[in-house]
């Protein structure tokens, strides 16, 4: 019997029980219909004493440590962990059809395939979603998943390999092939969010070196921040929908004062000039919505979408 | 941000001091030898000879000076000297990731 092992970097519980539901309810069962040993690892990269196991039946845990310091060290380390396939799926991305992931497992009957991405990175492979036939990558020169800065000295016109970049490339190299899902086909069935584990990891170090005001400054000047902090006012729509619980909240309690409050992102945008950004923000809320709106379906929830504009 | 006069070293003149203070947020700019961090935010900025005592240094490049606490994140360490501080990952001069809690190779 194969052996698939789906694994994963946390930093926050709330959101980690979020994917667990759809991992164990989409992915898991499907992919043990088709005869395949699987495992699931959450890896905790920060908070770990935050996550109760018996609230995510099935995982096995692991934490920060000797050889897997972080997140990027625990890509390279997960290779040598036992498995056939490896599945690596973000902690903000969340596959709506098992069959359909499925599927793809038999493009693997071609030994030239290395893996599958089911979400791009604009149109190139990623590790977003990536499903690797193991032994391939671990022939690779180590680390093969961790970012990497190539000509540092021409800053800031260097190029930054994000995780898993370099492994496309050498793959490339050897011949070997990446299977890449479009866009098109990727957003049909996968709910994909970007940056909310970002956003509040950046509010935390923020807060700690910096103080609250430079964490708001940040988030006046750099959209992605209010991108990340609108999937989570969604995110957190759903997750307190399904538990009662508040999502993101900041030490006191406070729902989403981890990430950016409803009034906090309101305030942002309303500061937001210029009608293409706008637009530009316009649509990303847009397919966030139809992405959360997707999930509480499968969930039999009715879930309120926030209006956050101005003048909306 | 503020401007303090100091005399750097007995004997020397007196020169201005530009201090970076907690609160402020700073985006692609460079700050060179007379530059004292004290609890700023430099994202994608180029730190050129000053010292950086705390604040959060990220995504730029710590070109030369001295990193004497905070956070360093996502950036280069192209030279200088780390002296303690929070290393939450970033680069080396051969673009080389280092994982938290790492720090920077001697240069």
């Amino acid at each position: 019997m194969s052996r698939l092992l789906i694994a994963s970097p946390h930093r926050y519980p709330d959101l980690a029980r979020l994917w667990h539901r759809f991992v164990t309810r989409e992915l898991v069962p499907a992919f043990e219909r088709l005869h395949l040993e699987v495992d699931v690892n959450i890896f905790c990269d920060a908070n770990a004493d935050q996550f109760q196991p018996n609230l995510f039946p099935g995982v096995r845990f692991s934490c920060a440590g000797p050889g897997a310091r972080d997140f990027m060290e625990f890509y390279d380390a997960t290779l040598l962990a036992p498995s056939d396939f490896l599945f690596f799926l973000d902690a903000d991305t969340f596959l709506l059809d098992g069959d359909w992931a499925c599927s793809y497992l038999e493009s693997f009957n071609d030994r030239g395939v290395a893996a599958v991405s089911f979400v791009p990175r604009k149109t190139n492979p990623a590790i977003f979603a990536l499903l690797c036939r193991t032994e391939i990558y671990r022939a690779l020169p180590a680390p093969a998943l961790a970012c990497r800065y190539e000509f540092p000295e021409i800053w800031p016109h260097g190029v930054n390999l994000q995780p898993g970049d370099f492994a496309a490339r050498e793959l490339n190299k050897d011949g070997k092939r990446i299977i890449n899902i479009a866009g098109d086909e990727s957003s049909r069935r996968i709910a994909n969010f970007r940056g909310t584990t970002g956003v509040r990891s950046s509010r935390e170090h923020t807060t700690q070196a910096a103080g609250e005001q430079a964490f708001l400054q940040s988030v006046a000047h750099y959209p992605a921040y209010l991108v990340a902090a609108y999937d989570n006012v969604l995110l957190g729509g759903l997750y307190e929908s399904l538990y009662h619980e508040p999502f993101a909240p900041d030490p006191a309690g406070v729902p989403l004062g981890g990430s950016l409050t409803l009034a906090d992102l309101r305030q942002a945008l309303a500061q937001v000039r210029g009608t293409k950004q706008f637009e530009s923000l316009r649509e990303r809320f847009r397919q966030s919505a139809y992405n959360i709106q997707r999930m509480a379906t499968l969930e039999g929830v009715a879930l309120s979408i926030p209006s956050v504009m101005p003048n909306s | 941000m503020c401007h303090e006069h100091v005399n750097a070293d007995q004997g020397q003149d007196e020169q201005s001091v530009l201090v970076l203070l907690p609160g402020e947020w700073h985006f692609e700019k460079r700050f060179g030898p007379n530059t004292v961090s004290r609890g700023a935010v430099l994202f994608e900025c180029e730190w050129d000879g000053g010292r950086f005592e705390a604040g959060l240094f990220i995504s730029g490049m710590f070109r030369s000076g001295q990193f004497v606490g905070g956070i360093f994140l996502g950036g280069i360490f192209w030279g200088g000297t780390w002296l303690s501080g929070t290393w939450e990952g970033g680069f080396d001069r051969r673009g080389i990731y280092h994982s938290r809690g790492d720090i920077p190779p001697a240069i």
